[in-house]
Protein backbone atom coordinates (compact mmCIF):
# COMPACT_ATOMS: atom_id res chain seq x y z
CA UNK A 1 0.00 0.00 0.00
CA UNK A 2 3.06 2.22 0.92
CA UNK A 3 4.72 1.31 -1.91
CA UNK A 4 1.73 2.69 -4.02
CA UNK A 5 1.27 5.95 -2.67
CA UNK A 6 4.03 7.73 -4.65
CA UNK A 7 2.90 6.41 -8.22
CA UNK A 8 -0.46 8.08 -7.33
CA UNK A 9 0.42 10.96 -5.75
CA UNK A 10 2.83 11.32 -9.30
CA UNK A 11 -0.12 10.91 -10.92
CA UNK A 12 -2.50 12.97 -9.94
CA UNK A 13 -0.18 15.72 -9.85
CA UNK A 14 0.36 15.04 -13.37
CA UNK A 15 -3.09 15.26 -14.62
CA UNK A 16 -3.53 18.24 -12.17
CA UNK A 17 -0.86 20.10 -14.26
CA UNK A 18 -2.51 18.47 -17.63
CA UNK A 19 -5.61 20.58 -16.29
CA UNK A 20 -3.58 23.90 -15.94
CA UNK A 21 -2.90 25.55 -20.13
CA UNK A 22 -1.96 29.05 -20.37
CA UNK A 23 -4.18 30.70 -23.63
CA UNK A 24 -2.16 33.03 -25.27
CA UNK A 25 -3.98 36.03 -26.29
CA UNK A 26 -3.61 35.68 -30.05
CA UNK A 27 -5.11 32.24 -29.42
CA UNK A 28 -8.33 32.57 -27.79
CA UNK A 29 -10.22 32.18 -31.21
CA UNK A 30 -12.18 28.76 -30.03
CA UNK A 31 -12.75 30.47 -26.60
CA UNK A 32 -14.73 33.73 -28.34
CA UNK A 33 -16.90 31.20 -29.99
CA UNK A 34 -20.64 32.26 -28.67
CA UNK A 35 -21.61 28.66 -27.74
CA UNK A 36 -18.80 28.84 -25.53
CA UNK A 37 -20.40 30.79 -23.47
CA UNK A 38 -21.77 29.74 -19.96
CA UNK A 39 -25.02 31.56 -21.24
CA UNK A 40 -25.16 31.77 -24.85
CA UNK A 41 -28.46 32.72 -25.77
CA UNK A 42 -27.96 36.30 -23.96
CA UNK A 43 -31.95 37.20 -24.85
CA UNK A 44 -32.40 33.59 -22.39
CA UNK A 45 -30.33 34.95 -19.93
CA UNK A 46 -32.13 38.12 -19.69
CA UNK A 47 -35.67 36.76 -19.18
CA UNK A 48 -34.28 34.61 -16.79
CA UNK A 49 -32.72 37.26 -14.69
CA UNK A 50 -36.23 39.20 -15.30
CA UNK A 51 -38.01 36.63 -13.40
CA UNK A 52 -35.30 36.41 -10.77
CA UNK A 53 -35.29 39.76 -10.17
CA UNK A 54 -39.25 39.94 -10.03
CA UNK A 55 -39.47 36.91 -7.89
CA UNK A 56 -36.87 37.12 -5.77
CA UNK A 57 -36.54 40.87 -4.95
CA UNK A 58 -32.61 40.11 -6.00
CA UNK A 59 -30.26 41.05 -8.38
CA UNK A 60 -26.73 40.18 -9.38
CA UNK A 61 -23.77 37.43 -8.79
CA UNK A 62 -25.77 35.26 -11.02
CA UNK A 63 -23.47 34.97 -13.91
CA UNK A 64 -20.14 33.00 -14.33
CA UNK A 65 -16.92 33.23 -16.26
CA UNK A 66 -16.46 31.63 -19.23
CA UNK A 67 -16.04 31.98 -22.82
CA UNK A 68 -15.27 34.84 -24.53
CA UNK A 69 -11.66 36.71 -26.58
CA UNK A 70 -10.15 37.70 -23.38
CA UNK A 71 -9.84 41.22 -25.81
CA UNK A 72 -8.91 44.61 -24.20
CA UNK B 1 19.33 22.61 -8.62
CA UNK B 2 21.61 25.44 -9.93
CA UNK B 3 21.56 24.45 -13.51
CA UNK B 4 17.58 24.23 -13.24
CA UNK B 5 17.96 28.42 -12.12
CA UNK B 6 20.02 28.73 -15.01
CA UNK B 7 17.93 27.43 -17.55
CA UNK B 8 15.06 29.49 -15.61
CA UNK B 9 16.98 32.89 -15.63
CA UNK B 10 17.89 32.41 -19.69
CA UNK B 11 14.56 31.77 -20.82
CA UNK B 12 13.74 34.65 -18.57
CA UNK B 13 15.40 37.31 -20.61
CA UNK B 14 15.28 35.28 -23.65
CA UNK B 15 11.42 35.84 -23.15
CA UNK B 16 12.35 39.67 -21.85
CA UNK B 17 14.54 40.51 -25.30
CA UNK B 18 12.74 38.82 -27.36
CA UNK B 19 9.49 40.81 -27.08
CA UNK B 20 8.79 44.00 -28.39
CA UNK B 21 10.04 46.40 -26.36
CA UNK B 22 9.67 50.63 -27.14
CA UNK B 23 12.97 51.67 -27.69
CA UNK B 24 14.09 48.07 -29.56
CA UNK B 25 14.37 47.36 -32.97
CA UNK B 26 10.81 45.11 -33.99
CA UNK B 27 11.26 41.50 -33.35
CA UNK B 28 11.91 39.08 -37.06
CA UNK B 29 9.38 36.90 -37.74
CA UNK B 30 8.80 35.65 -41.13
CA UNK B 31 4.95 36.84 -42.23
CA UNK B 32 6.14 40.53 -41.21
CA UNK B 33 9.34 40.13 -42.81
CA UNK B 34 7.48 38.78 -46.00
CA UNK B 35 5.54 41.74 -45.81
CA UNK B 36 7.83 43.97 -45.73
CA UNK B 37 9.76 42.50 -48.75
CA UNK B 38 6.31 42.18 -50.90
CA UNK B 39 5.46 45.47 -50.56
CA UNK B 40 8.82 47.17 -50.34
CA UNK B 41 8.66 49.06 -47.05
CA UNK B 42 11.71 49.38 -45.92
CA UNK B 43 12.61 52.97 -44.74
CA UNK B 44 8.71 53.54 -44.19
CA UNK B 45 6.93 54.32 -40.70
CA UNK B 46 4.98 51.22 -40.38
CA UNK B 47 2.55 49.97 -38.17
CA UNK B 48 1.90 46.99 -37.46
CA UNK B 49 -1.40 45.46 -36.36
CA UNK B 50 -2.28 41.89 -34.80
CA UNK B 51 -5.59 41.21 -35.50
CA UNK B 52 -8.37 38.41 -35.29
CA UNK B 53 -11.87 37.64 -36.72
CA UNK B 54 -13.01 36.51 -33.23
CA UNK B 55 -11.48 40.13 -32.01
CA UNK B 56 -15.04 42.82 -31.62
CA UNK B 57 -12.03 45.36 -31.05
CA UNK B 58 -10.07 44.39 -33.64
CA UNK B 59 -12.29 45.07 -36.06
CA UNK B 60 -13.32 48.47 -34.43
CA UNK B 61 -9.43 49.70 -34.76
CA UNK B 62 -9.89 48.66 -38.27
CA UNK B 63 -11.68 51.20 -40.13
CA UNK B 64 -9.49 53.70 -38.35
CA UNK B 65 -6.14 52.34 -39.53
CA UNK B 66 -7.69 52.25 -42.93
CA UNK B 67 -8.54 56.19 -42.83
CA UNK B 68 -5.61 56.74 -41.85
CA UNK B 69 -3.42 54.68 -43.69
CA UNK B 70 -5.03 56.86 -46.91
CA UNK B 71 -4.21 59.91 -45.05
CA UNK B 72 -0.76 59.46 -44.57
CA UNK B 73 0.33 56.88 -47.42
CA UNK B 74 1.77 59.72 -49.46
CA UNK B 75 4.13 60.79 -47.04
CA UNK B 76 5.67 57.46 -46.16
CA UNK B 77 3.31 55.41 -43.67
CA UNK B 78 2.14 51.66 -44.18
CA UNK B 79 0.19 49.54 -42.42
CA UNK B 80 0.82 45.70 -41.90
CA UNK B 81 -2.32 43.57 -40.45
CA UNK B 82 -1.27 40.44 -39.36
CA UNK B 83 -3.93 38.16 -38.71
CA UNK B 84 -3.94 35.52 -36.56
CA UNK B 85 -7.01 33.42 -37.19
CA UNK B 86 -6.36 29.73 -37.11
CA UNK B 87 -8.69 29.08 -39.64
CA UNK B 88 -7.30 31.75 -42.67
CA UNK B 89 -10.62 31.10 -44.19
CA UNK B 90 -12.58 32.76 -41.41
CA UNK B 91 -10.23 36.17 -41.91
CA UNK B 92 -10.62 36.07 -45.29
CA UNK B 93 -14.82 35.78 -45.17
CA UNK B 94 -14.25 38.61 -43.19
CA UNK B 95 -12.11 40.55 -45.28
CA UNK B 96 -14.57 40.19 -48.36
CA UNK B 97 -17.20 41.69 -46.24
CA UNK B 98 -15.36 44.49 -44.31
CA UNK B 99 -11.87 44.73 -46.97
CA UNK B 100 -9.05 47.44 -46.39
CA UNK B 101 -6.78 49.07 -48.33
CA UNK B 102 -3.21 48.17 -46.45
CA UNK B 103 -1.44 44.68 -46.62
CA UNK B 104 -2.84 41.92 -44.54
CA UNK B 105 -0.53 39.11 -43.59
CA UNK B 106 -1.49 35.82 -42.02
CA UNK B 107 0.00 34.18 -39.01
CA UNK B 108 -2.04 31.04 -38.00
CA UNK B 109 1.07 29.19 -36.81
CA UNK B 110 1.30 32.65 -33.85
CA UNK B 111 5.12 32.93 -34.97
CA UNK B 112 4.91 37.13 -35.26
CA UNK B 113 2.36 37.33 -31.69
CA UNK B 114 4.27 35.17 -30.23
CA UNK B 115 7.85 36.90 -31.21
CA UNK B 116 6.17 40.20 -30.29
CA UNK B 117 4.85 38.89 -27.05
CA UNK B 118 1.65 39.87 -27.33
CA UNK B 119 -0.18 41.07 -24.25
CA UNK B 120 -3.64 41.06 -25.63
CA UNK B 121 -5.68 41.69 -28.44
CA UNK B 122 -5.70 43.74 -30.27
CA UNK B 123 -1.93 44.96 -30.14
CA UNK B 124 -0.63 47.53 -32.53
CA UNK B 125 3.15 48.89 -32.48
CA UNK B 126 4.11 51.59 -34.72
CA UNK B 127 7.85 51.18 -35.93
CA UNK B 128 9.82 54.40 -37.19
CA UNK B 129 11.77 54.54 -40.51
CA UNK B 130 14.52 52.35 -38.84
CA UNK B 131 12.33 49.60 -37.78
CA UNK B 132 12.74 50.26 -34.27
CA UNK B 133 9.35 50.04 -31.86
CA UNK B 134 8.12 53.49 -31.11
CA UNK B 135 4.94 52.73 -29.69
CA UNK B 136 3.37 49.51 -28.45
CA UNK B 137 -0.33 49.08 -27.28
CA UNK B 138 -2.64 46.71 -26.76
CA UNK B 139 -6.23 46.46 -26.65
CA UNK B 140 -8.56 49.37 -28.37
CA UNK B 141 -10.66 52.03 -27.12
CA UNK B 142 -11.34 54.92 -29.26
CA UNK B 143 -9.24 57.57 -26.88
CA UNK B 144 -6.52 55.26 -27.95
CA UNK B 145 -6.94 56.89 -31.66
CA UNK B 146 -5.14 60.27 -31.03
CA UNK B 147 -2.11 59.01 -29.52
CA UNK B 148 -1.51 56.44 -32.44
CA UNK B 149 -2.26 59.15 -34.87
CA UNK B 150 -0.37 62.03 -32.73
CA UNK B 151 2.67 58.82 -32.87
CA UNK B 152 2.50 58.47 -36.55
CA UNK B 153 2.36 62.36 -37.67
CA UNK B 154 5.73 63.23 -35.06
CA UNK B 155 7.38 59.90 -36.69
CA UNK B 156 6.72 61.24 -40.21
CA UNK B 157 7.84 64.24 -40.03
CA UNK B 158 11.58 63.16 -38.00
Amino acid sequence: MRTLRKPCVLVVIGFALAGCAHVEPWERGALARRDMSVTPDPRLRALRDHMLVSKEASQGGHTGAGGGCGCN
Amino acid sequence: MRRSLCALVTSLACALACAADVGVPAPACAPLAAARAAHGLDGKVIVVDFWASWCPPCRKLMPFLDDLYGSHRDDGLAVIAINVDEVQADAERFLARRPVSYPVAFDAAGECPRAFALAGMPSTYVLDRAGVVRLAHAGYRRDDEAALAATVTRLLAE
